[in-house]
């Protein structure tokens, strides 16, 4: 016992005061009472008093108020798609477009303007698989990809951005705009922390695809698209019924045949019967 | 002090916000051992400061830290009229969950309270000192210097603590 003891009364030194509120409350607490004291004393826009004018400065907010009302358009909402921790999607965007999102990768798109701008905002990894057509844009927080029509892999989480080419051609461009670099088929690049692009180097496809998923997932895409797809995926052939202006949202495993017809024919009200291996008839309830 | 007037008050903020990050939790402590109680400690370390902010014209920078002590101490006697207080140091064995006995933590909890029980019940000149020693490691002279006191009033002090922790208590310091 007497060990013990011997040994706690050193501890007297180990003692420490107890917090009630952090030190960085306690100053703001006084900032805040000596800024209310000395408010007018203390000049936010110094800039503002000094240099600019009263009068410049009201034709100055009569042009912000005028920007502001003309460039007001109606608020287009912005689809997303947020993956968690260990699921990954298939998407097809509005051109049939396919981007496969790795888990916790997060992805926006403003669909009604595709037509015109093929932009996708991107944070964390995704494959994409572009449809010819108008530029197509990814936009993450380094750099931005830029492509016509080809498939890609993109990985933008924390500080890394990496880009591996699988076919056709990529630029990629640092969001400063001041490193950028072409690549081909196969090749590979990262950005470095000294603001510019390893030298493209050939990868191996297998390994940077591998985390491609189990479902395909769909927004609002034609049913006839959703159906081609679904006849690739599984190597089937869809007899069906006039199915125009019928679209479908949702996703479906690419490994259970029959879950994956249940999955794309209980949301639309249908049947779907089995003929045998290669032929599927899905017709209205 | 090397602070003008309201034309840079921008730049006499930083300045002040050194000062406070320098001796703000010194002032808590010095606080805490002497009233016990905590938010009473931060309360008046803050009033402390914004009386320091007020006085800025007048104080030289080599006298502040003394300066900071007197205000304190005089703020917490007009403050603060408690007969007997009580301590809740945090202790770090105290805190640490171990695999010991319900026994050997059941006496370590007890001797942790007898402990806080001989200090809050030390008289105050004498805790202030021993603790400035014994917590914040504190030399004499730089006792001498935050409470305005020669260093033969930190040794008598110190002394008296001493005395009076061993007569309390079994155990040595």
């Amino acid at each position: 016992m007497t060990g013990f003891r011997e040994h706690r009364v050193d501890k007297v030194l180990d003692l420490s005061v107890p917090v009630h509120i952090s030190k960085e409350i306690a100053w703001k607490r006084i900032e805040n009472k000596i800024r209310e004291e000395n408010g007018h004393t203390i000049r936010s826009f110094p800039l503002y008093r000094k240099v600019i004018s009263p009068m410049i400065a009201t034709a100055a907010s009569l042009v912000l108020i005028a920007t502001i009302f003309l460039t007001r358009l109606p608020q287009q909402e912005k689809q997303a798609c947020i993956t968690d921790s260990g699921s990954t999607y298939s998407i097809f965007l509005p051109d049939s477009s396919e981007v496969v999102l790795n888990a916790e990768t997060e992805l926006q798109f403003n669909p009604e303007k595709w037509n015109r701008k093929r932009i996708i905002e991107l944070n964390g990894e995704a494959f994409f698989n572009v449809k010819k057509g108008k530029r197509f844009i990814v936009r993450t927080h380094l750099g931005n990809v830029t492509v016509l029509g080809t498939s890609f892999n993109v990985l933008s989480r924390n500080n890394s951005f990496q880009v591996s080419c699988f076919t056709g051609k990529v630029s990629v461009e640092s969001s400063d705009k001041k490193a950028s670099t072409t690549l081909s088929q196969g090749q590979f690049v990262e950005y470095l922390d000294s603001d510019q692009f390893s030298t493209p180097e050939a990868f191996d496809p297998d390994r940077v695809a591998s985390w491609h998923c189990n479902e395909l997932f769909f927004t609002n895409t034609p049913f006839i698209k959703v159906l081609s797809e679904f006849e690739e995926q599984y190597n089937v052939t869809v007899t069906t019924q006039n199915t125009d202006n019928r679209f479908y949202t949702g996703s479906f495993p690419k490994n259970d045949l029959k879950k994956a017809l249940n999955l794309i024919c209980v949301p639309m009200n249908m049947r779907y019967r089995i003929i045998n291996e290669s032929e599927i008839e899905i017709k209205n309830k | 002090m090397t602070y003008s007037d309201g034309s840079s008050a921008e730049k006499d903020i930083d300045t002040f916000k050194e000062l406070f990050d320098t001796y703000y939790d010194e002032i808590v402590n010095f606080m805490y051992y002497k009233s016990g109680d905590i938010e009473t400690s931060e309360d008046i370390a803050q009033e402390v400061f914004l009386k320091v902010w007020d006085n800025r014209n007048n104080i030289k920078e080599e006298s502040v830290q003394g300066y900071l002590y007197t205000i304190a101490s005089n703020l917490l006697k007009n403050h603060y009229k408690r007969n007997s207080i009580s301590f809740n140091f945090i202790n770090s064995l105290g805190n640490n969950p171990t695999s010991e006995s319900p026994d050997y933590i059941l006496e370590m909890k007890e001797f942790d309270k007898e402990i806080q029980d001989v200090l809050a019940s030390m008289p105050e000149k004498s805790r202030v000192v021993f603790l400035l020693n014994r917590i914040d490691g504190l030399i004499y002279k730089d006792i001498a210097r935050r409470l305005n006191i020669s260093i033969k009033a930190v040794e008598k002090r110190m002394h008296k603590a001493l005395s009076y922790w061993n007569t309390h208590t079994n155990y040595k310091v």
